[in-house]
């Protein structure tokens, strides 16, 4: 491929495989220009759904022009083969920088953050979403602009096609958004969900969620239903309101997110951070690790500039302080009185207990095989925890996540998730609409569950 | 099963997955069930081991 001219472009070096297609640095014949020349995966050219992604990709790119977007040059056919032309960017990617703690201070990170939100404001405004959100596709030039790639799987807003319903994982799922999960219909507010997990990983080298699994059902899990961790609970010296400017962009809820870019922006700016960076240990960040902070990555330190804001935040940490004390209060007479409570009934329910294990040991005995452990409301505050044996292979329990495995088998996702339903893991009309497991065609129980 | 109390349940679970769009793999993982007012629901999975080939 190298030395290879494709229309007015010489091939002059590899650069990397991307998910799509190879990518090429290359030359421009007559001009000189230095360009980016991405060429379609050729196992891929036949399928004309990958195709019409391709070209997708390129007439979306062509459509925007905005210093932190990417600029298109052409789209190329030759020999049954596709390339897109680009604007070549001399930086690192993102993901690399974060990885090797190359973002120095938290300001650096705001002000980049920022710039990619422009970007991404910006494709909103002409109806583009971008879907694939993640540090890889953010290139970081060397005088620091920031440069969004990769709109090879966004959509136009007001398209009715949707390219994505394809069996196959689009996006990189530790930035998607619950309703990418559930398969829902997307909007530009997908798109802030996926920034602001960016945003959490640049401020914290880590992201939101157990990377550790290798179960995509598990994540996915804790995508759609865990509670995000709160940032200034992992770095310490953190503007308080970042943590719930995060939180709102990564809501659940679509409607509980910034609606656009320039809001979430507007939240960033109206918090009036100023930086400075300090030589001396006392006032540094420091971010918590498991192993109880001795693996300190990064250091910053945050000042709120205004003196009013500072005495309104006085005001509010000592109004939260006090209604902190009269909650503690509280909670230590309720604690105080159920104790009493229980000093004085306690007799009263060992004797109940006592006399109802006499009754169960009798049904059992007598061959009734009831199962009062499960219903007995007795019990709750004792242990009610029944170790089940193969005679209660028909518990409801064992035959819920039998018929899990079984209906995921079966590709029925649909009746897998409906039996599912809950707040958690969202309605089965949704998940069926997306393939959650890539593609599982069917699985068998190795042991009678 | 690992346990089954009045509002929760543990079930372990020993399952092959044949997955042309990732890997095929032997999956033992502990499927961990609240009772609702309308059935069980599966709320979390732990990872036991995963092979995949």
């Amino acid at each position: 491929m190298i030395g290879k001219v494709i229309g007015n472009y010489k091939i002059t070096e590899f650069i990397e495989e991307g998910g799509m297609g190879t990518i090429y640095k290359g030359t421009h014949i007559k001009l000189e220009r230095t360009v980016a020349v991405k060429k379609l995966h050729q196992n891929l050219t036949s399928n004309p759904q990958f195709k019409e992604r391709f070209l997708n990709e390129a007439k979306i790119l062509a459509k925007l022009s905005h210093p932190n977007i990417i600029n298109i040059y052409d789209f190329l056919e030759d020999e049954e083969q596709f390339y897109i032309v680009a604007e070549f960017v001399e930086g690192k990617p993102l993901d690399y920088m974060i990885s090797n703690n190359m973002l120095s201070s938290t300001e650096q990170k705001i002000q980049l953050f920022k710039q990619i939100l422009k970007g991404i404001g910006y494709a909103h405004i002409s109806g583009v979403v971008h879907r694939d959100i993640k540090p890889s596709n953010v290139m970081i030039q060397n005088d620091e602009a920031a440069k969004i790639l990769d709109f090879g799987i966004a959509k136009l807003s007001d398209s009715s096609r949707s390219l994505t319903k394809t069996g196959t994982k689009m996006g990189s799922l530790y930035y998607m958004s619950p309703e990418q999960v559930l398969g829902k219909n997307l909007d530009e507010r997908t798109d802030i969900y996926s920034l602001g997990i960016l945003f959490f990983e640049m401020l914290t080298n880590r992201l939101p969620y157990n990377t550790q699994t290798e179960s995509d059902f598990e994540l996915m899990n804790s995508i759609v239903s865990q509670e995000m961790p709160d940032i200034n609970n992992l770095v310490s010296g953190l503007a308080p309101n970042l943590g719930n400017v995060i939180k709102k962009a990564c809501a659940k809820d679509l409607s509980e997110r910034f609606s656009t870019c320039e809001e979430f922006s507007a939240a960033l700016d109206a918090m009036g951070f100023t930086f400075t960076e300090t030589n001396t240990d006392f006032g540094k960040t420091q971010f918590i690790t498991p192993d109880g902070g001795k693996n300190v990555s990064q250091k910053t330190v945050f000042v709120q500039p205004s003196q009013n804001t500072d005495d309104a935040s006085m005001q509010t940490n000592q109004k939260s302080k006090k209604n902190g004390i009269l909650i503690v209060s509280g909670f230590l007479i309720m604690v105080m009185i159920g104790f009493l409570i229980y000093v004085l009934t306690s007799n009263d329910i060992d004797s109940e207990l006592n006399s109802r294990s006499e009754e169960n040991s009798t049904e059992k005995s007598a061959g009734t095989n009831s199962k009062t452990s499960s219903n007995s409301s007795t019990n709750s505050s004792t242990d009610n925890t029944t170790t089940y044996s193969s005679e209660y292979s028909s518990s409801a329990a064992l035959e819920t996540a039998r018929s899990f495995i079984s209906d995921l088998g079966n590709r029925n996702f649909s009746s897998a998730y409906g039996k599912q339903r809950n707040k958690g893991w969202g309605s089965f009309d949704v998940f069926s609409s997306t393939k959650s497991f890539g593609g599982i065609t069917s699985t068998n129980i190795n042991e009678a569950l | 099963m690992n346990y089954e109390n009045s509002d929760g349940a543990s079930v372990y679970v020993d399952y092959n997955s044949y997955d042309p769009y990732n890997k095929d793999g032997r999956y033992k993982q502990n499927f961990i069930l609240k009772k609702y007012t309308d059935g069980w629901k599966i709320v979390k999975v732990e990872n036991i081991s995963i092979d995949q080939w």
